[in-house]
């Protein structure tokens, strides 16, 4: 027998729907060599860390799968079971400045990535060959360790974050540019790749709060008067 | 204080599962002792891993994550073997002048011996076949056939005789008998992709010391060496384990002390030879084949699950 629903009961749920347009990205975490190396062409910490952000006007939140094998120990019957985690690539699409910094942004990152064999005078030498930059070096290693994007909505009271270990750009897309209409802008598309993410801030004063990885936390006690978990907290 | 390498550099934590491997200054194992203990040799035990005081001997110690492909397989040779009755009946009867031809008794009087050996036997070979049936006993007169006639180039077995005159053949009596030990063999790979300069450092020296240990030593530094050049020295040996966190593994096998047979590295993991600035490859696969310098016994088991399956 169905549940008997009227529009009232319905109404807090449908009228409080997540509007797709309200996002922020956020590059960080990129190592003192990637940023002196972004910075000697143009791309300065400000724009990483924030313009860049601003001029991608079209991402995704991140998916995942799950692998998993199969088991067939009753007769007739597939059992599944998960084991790894498997994170997909993401897609991030930018407008391009007219200073091109989202373009040198993301093309010095690439170049940054296979420049182990350095990018002096002999960089346009036919018999250059590349190596690649480590990884995970403290110093200059090509991996971003905390770009996030954060879904809210128009009262920025909740927030969704996803907050990106191991990212580097992955594949950038060839940009279109051609004869057209003078309102034609530029737009850059590159997917990122990643080791991993978390849902929910990762930042060690959201650990200390208790509200990292989208937990109920100090906040939300305090904003929902919830005083004898808000006692709990700290007798505890 | 011995040499500690890690790879990764990072996550080995409480929650970590992983492989450690000691390497254990190789002791000879002796020719044993005869005394009251037991017998000539003593079986090692699961604790005693290549003689008492091996943890005194240890070297380095190297860290790498759980293995890829981890299996174990444990081996117990066994095989099918045949004794037909007659041949049953002859052991007896060999038994019983065995008996006749003690040492003593043919110090004693050696023709006497052997006179009442032979006795025993016709005695024992009479009584066997008087106490056969019809049937049975012209098989038996057959096979005394089928050897003279042999004689003369005929290659005939007993079987043979019996299939073509009667249609039997003597029951072989097959029965499967536990045959000996086997030692156990290992082999672990390991995808090798240096995060950092430091990591590659570390990658280089792991594989430096799985090869430099398991080389013979030609400087002989042991009391029973003797000049240089005559001898060479047994390589290092290891003692390998999985563990989580800070305790042995609760799930996965144990080993006894392994030699190490066999490494190999491929240095162009990625398909191509790609390296980062300062010519590390990008990826690397090492392999690592052991095989354990002692079999498992059952007394190596414990009924306490919590180290795992066992050997």
């Amino acid at each position: 027998m169905p549940e008997i629903i009227t529009l009232a009961d319905i109404k807090p749920l449908i009228g409080n729907l997540s509007r797709a347009n309200y996002y922020e990205v956020k590059f960080g975490g990129l190592t003192a060599g990637l940023r002196q190396y972004l910075s000697a062409r143009n791309v300065d910490g400000q724009f990483i860390g924030s313009d860049a952000g601003l001029m991608c006007y079209n991402a995704s939140l991140p998916g995942s799968s799950l692998a998993k094998v199969e088991g067939s120990n009753f007769t007739g019957v597939v059992e599944n079971f998960a084991h790894t985690r498997i994170f997909t690539p993401i897609q991030l699409e930018f407008y391009c400045d007219n200073e091109y910094k989202v373009l040198k942004f993301l093309e010095h990152w690439q170049e940054y990535i296979t420049s182990g064999n350095g990018n002096g005078a002999n960089y346009s030498s036919p018999y250059y060959n590349y190596r690649a930059k480590y990884p995970n070096d403290p110093a200059d290693g090509y991996k971003a360790n905390s770009t996030r994007i954060m879904k809210f909505e128009n009262d920025y009271k909740r927030v969704m974050e996803y907050s990106f270990i191991g990212m580097f750009p992955l594949d950038m897309s060839s940009t279109p540019v051609r004869y057209g209409p003078n309102s034609e802008l530029t737009r850059i598309s590159c997917s990122f790749a990643y080791d991993r993410f978390i849902a929910g801030s990762i930042y060690s004063f959201d650990f200390v709060q208790g509200n990292f990885n989208n937990l109920s936390g100090i906040i939300n006690d305090l904003t929902s008067g919830n005083a004898s978990a808000l006692l709990r907290r700290f007798t505890n | 204080m011995s040499k500690i390498l890690k790879y990764p550099l990072q996550r080995i934590e409480s929650i970590s599962d992983y492989l450690k491997i000691n390497v254990v200054t190789y002791e000879a194992p002796g020719l044993g002792s005869s005394g009251a203990g037991g017998g000539f040799f003593q079986l090692p035990q699961g604790s005693q891993v290549n003689g008492p005081g091996a943890t005194d001997r240890i070297i380095g110690t190297i860290f790498l994550p759980i293995p890829e492909g981890l299996s174990d397989l444990n081996r117990a040779n066994w095989a099918g073997s045949n004794l037909n009755s007659l041949a049953g009946a002859a052991v007896n009867t060999i038994k019983d002048v065995g008996k006749d031809l003690s040492l003593d008794n043919l110090q004693k009087d050696l023709a006497g011996t052997l006179n009442a050996a032979g006795s025993t036997l016709a005695g024992a070979a009479s009584k066997a076949i008087a106490g056969l049936d019809d049937k049975t006993r012209a098989v038996v007169s057959g096979a005394f056939v089928g050897s003279a006639v042999n004689l003369f180039g005929a290659n005939v077995s007993l079987n043979d005789l019996t299939a073509r005159t009667d249609g039997v053949i003597l029951n072989p009596n097959l029965e499967l008998l536990f045959k000996g030990v086997d030692l156990r063999d290992f082999t672990f790979s390991f995808e090798l992709t240096p995060r950092s300069r430091a990591e590659s450092q570390e990658i280089k020296s792991i594989i430096n010391t799985f090869k430099r240990r398991m080389a013979p030593k030609t400087s002989i530094s042991n009391a029973s060496g003797g000049s240089k050049g005559i001898f060479i020295q047994s390589p290092d040996v290891f003692n390998i384990e999985f563990r989580r966190g800070g305790a042995k593994h609760p799930f996965l096998f144990s080993m006894k002390t392994c030699a190490l047979t066999n490494i190999q590295v491929d240095y162009a993991g990625t398909g191509a030879y790609t390296t980062y600035e300062d010519s590390t490859p990008v990826k690397m696969r090492m392999s690592l084949s052991f095989r354990e310098l002692n079999p498992i016994y059952a007394e190596d088991y414990s009924d306490d699950l919590s180290d795992g399956v066992g050997f």
